[in-house]
């Protein structure tokens, strides 16, 4: 067959799978907001910023006691409000606040005696990581204090140098980084059910009963859903850059890798709906492996700095890179061991592979039928 | 108005769909499962940072404050020359590089500043703060040791529970709940939107059996498929030793497991009613019950998240179940069981009215 036989099976299929997305509209609604949703929950899950609300009871309200204060709020580990002893314990029963510190009276006269000092702190250690925040950050805020204070009695001090121009906070972090797994989600969602579709219908056998070469059916079907997932991308892009505020260093870069990503999600979209054959399987298999595959391939940080067990399997996975080249495009910074370029290269090698697969899996079905 | 023979009946036939389908059981324990070991995995890392540690000076004070980062609960230090640390830091291999400079026990002897480089790739505010916080509460720890410091503030911790409960531990709970609400939901939800599609609700409705019995018989099919979800889950949690309630408190834990599946499954119910379509079902139940999870707290301490998310966990019953587990698996408490067991029962019974009304209108129509 003729190559513009087969880029017409490659439009009509495509047209064909479009076409029916839209019928069923109501699903269709969902998986173009389901990585929408994704961006929020995942905001919400952020939204806890790594700053614990503790109460601060002051019983000396001296230049040292207030000093100290300041110190605590500079650490950047604290949501402080001020309040009285018997206020603070209500708050930490309600579960409003996870500890209280205590700046005891005749702190000020102590601190400038040198008289030690007991600083009460409550804790609500219900969970221990939180905890250890709280138990390193107000040892912070004492050296702080003493640095500030007493320039000459505390000399050993941190000095920090960063690598990267500025800090980037961790929802300007984690939205790219849900972006990549709202692309993953519309992709594997709408090319997963227009594949199983084909199987539910029974219409595949039509379609392996013709003389179209599989892979261009399989190329079709890629094309269809991903001018589908285009817009739910869009959205989550939209939502990203001007509702959040995350915009990308590099416009260009976005978009290029986007549309590989959109490519990528999507033949593997494909292959999953090829070989999953009702759409009752595909929907929840591909919510079921989104959540797992975002938390262990680098999502709140390099996957490296994580259990080497974990880093391990995550480069195996095609979210790890993802991840790194969007995280590249918009801040900069590479979360990988390998370059962008070799990041990118191995994305077009899972592209590549995922087709081939998928078409060698619809050459195998139709032995079958 | 019950017929349990018909009730039987109608929960056998639903079992039996339920178990020739693996994909759809392995699609509903996958994300459970993957969370777990996850948290499983991630335990050993979560806190600390990977740190390259130069130390240029061997003298006394600068070995002991390497001591104490290197033992530090913050770092997972990786002794390296100043050429290794600044390749490591280019291959994020580490998050930082701490260097001891050359003439730190001169500086310190002399009082001079003796300041401890910290070059931070700073990608994530997250990691960085953590790094921010870590090496100050280092060099504390160093005055702590010193026979005369010059810093007299000491902290006096009291803790408000009886033990530190460790993060794999504290996140399985909200999995627990996470995965037992996804089960509950998808399966029941299935089953009936299932009953729509092939349309053998029809044969259903016109057989002499009352609208009650057949949503009871659906009900019972989502409580039966999802309890034998959790008994996995809750079986993979006790074997690595993350669920430990002792005496009585398992069986208020095994209590508000059973409560909370028999919740999910009348809310799928409802949801199937409504729905029709198995894609609908999925697509708005998943999503559902992953708002559920995160507006109740997720694997985070509620107390961490903004007012109004606290408010409105409030109004989630899935917020009772995670306290009540909680309670019952990290303390051997009953503080507010009643309360917790009053809320999540009565999510399943209002669901269970919910699930019959709507049934009778779509028979009407």
């Amino acid at each position: 067959m003729s190559l513009a036989y087969d880029l017409r099976v490659i439009r009509a299929v495509a047209v064909n799978d479009i076409r029916g997305s839209l019928v069923d509209r109501t699903f269709t609604i969902l998986s173009i907001l389901t990585p929408i949703n994704f961006l929020f929950l995942m905001i919400l899950f952020v939204l806890s910023g790594g700053q614990a609300p503790t109460a601060v009871v002051l019983q000396d309200n001296g230049p040292y006691a207030r000093e100290f204060v300041a110190a605590m709020e500079r650490s950047q580990s604290f949501i402080i409000q001020e309040t009285t002893a018997a206020r603070a314990q209500d708050l930490l029963r309600q579960g409003r606040i996870v500890a209280i510190v205590t700046v005891p009276a005749n702190f000020d006269a102590d601190v400038q005696s040198g008289t030690p000092i007991d600083l009460p702190v409550v804790v609500n250690n219900l969970n221990v990581d939180f905890t250890n925040d709280i138990r390193r950050a107000v040892p912070l805020s004492i050296t702080s204090f003493y640095g500030e204070e007493f320039p000459n009695r505390v000399v050993v001090k941190a000095a920090e140098t960063d690598l990267q121009p500025r800090d980037t906070n961790y929802i300007q972090y984690l939205s790219v980084s849900i972006l990549v797994v709202g692309l993953m989600l519309g992709g594997l969602l709408q090319a997963g059910s227009n594949a199983a579709r084909e199987h539910e219908r029974g219409t595949i056998k039509e379609l392996l009963l013709s003389p179209a070469a599989r892979w261009a059916i399989e190329t079709g079907k890629v094309v269809g859903a991903a001018v589908l997932n285009l817009i739910s991308a869009a959205i989550v892009l939209a939502v990203v850059t001007l509702v959040l505020g995350v915009r990308p260093l590099s416009f260009s870069e976005m978009v290029g890798f986007s549309l590989l990503l959109i490519a990528m999600f999507v033949a593997f979209g494909t292959l999953i709906g090829t070989l999953a054959r009702n759409r009752r399987t595909v929907i929840p298999l591909s919510m079921g492996t989104a959540l797992p595959l975002f938390f262990m391939s680098g999502a709140f940080g390099p996957a490296n700095w994580g259990s080497p067990v974990l880093a391990a399997i995550a480069r195996a996975s095609p979210v790890y890179y993802g991840i790194a080249v969007f995280q590249f495009a918009f801040h900069g910074f590479t979360t990988t061991p390998s370059s962008v370029v070799a990041n990118t290269l191995i994305l077009v090698g899972f592209v590549i592979a995922a087709i081939l697969l998928s078409a060698f899996v619809l050459r195998h079905a139709s032995v079958a039928h | 108005m019950l017929n349990w023979r018909s009730i039987w009946a109608l929960v056998r036939k639903d079992l039996t769909i339920w178990s020739r389908q693996p994909t759809t059981i392995a699609a509903t324990l996958l994300p459970a499962i993957g969370f777990l070991l996850i948290i499983l995995f991630e335990a050993s890392a979560v806190g600390r940072n990977p740190v390259a540690l130069v130390v240029e000076d061997n003298g006394p004070r600068a070995q002991q404050l390497a001591q104490i980062i290197t033992d530090s609960d913050a770092f997972v230090a990786h002794p390296m020359t100043a050429q290794q640390a600044t390749a490591a830091l280019r291959a994020v291999d580490v998050a930082a590089a701490i260097t001891i400079p050359a003439d730190f026990d001169a500086n310190v002897s002399a009082h001079r500043p003796a300041p401890v480089q910290i070059t931070i790739n700073n990608l994530n505010l997250d990691f960085t703060n953590d790094l921010r916080r870590s090496l100050p509460a280092a060099i504390t720890r160093y005055y702590g040791e010193q026979p005369e410091s010059a810093i007299k503030i000491r902290v006096r911790e009291t803790d408000l529970r009886p033990v530190d409960i460790s993060l794999p531990q504290f996140e399985l709970i909200p999995t627990l709940v996470l995965l037992i609400t996804v089960a509950g939901v998808v399966n029941s939800g299935l089953a009936l939107a299932r009953e729509f599609e092939e349309q053998t609700l029809k044969e259903l409705l016109l057989a002499p059996v009352s609208r009650v019995s057949l949503i009871v018989g659906k009900f019972l099919t989502g409580w039966v498929t999802t309890l034998a979800v959790a008994a996995v889950a809750t079986g993979l949690g006790a074997a690595f030793g993350l669920l430990r309630p002792e005496g009585s408190s398992w069986l208020f834990t095994l209590g508000m497991i059973a409560l909370l599946a028999l919740a999910s499954a009348g809310l799928g119910v409802t949801l199937g009613v409504l729905l029709r379509r198995t894609q609908r079902v999925v697509g708005v139940s998943i999503p559902l019950a992953l708002y559920l999870f995160f507006l109740s707290g997720g694997i985070s301490v509620p107390a961490f998240l903004p007012d109004w998310v606290q408010t409105i966990g409030r109004f989630i019953p899935t917020y009772y179940a995670v306290h009540a587990l909680e309670m019952a698996d990290f303390y051997n408490s009953t503080e507010q069981i009643a309360r917790d067991f009053a809320v999540v029962g009565a999510t399943a019974l209002v669901a269970l009215g919910v699930g019959v009304l709507a049934i009778r209108r779509r028979a009407i129509a």
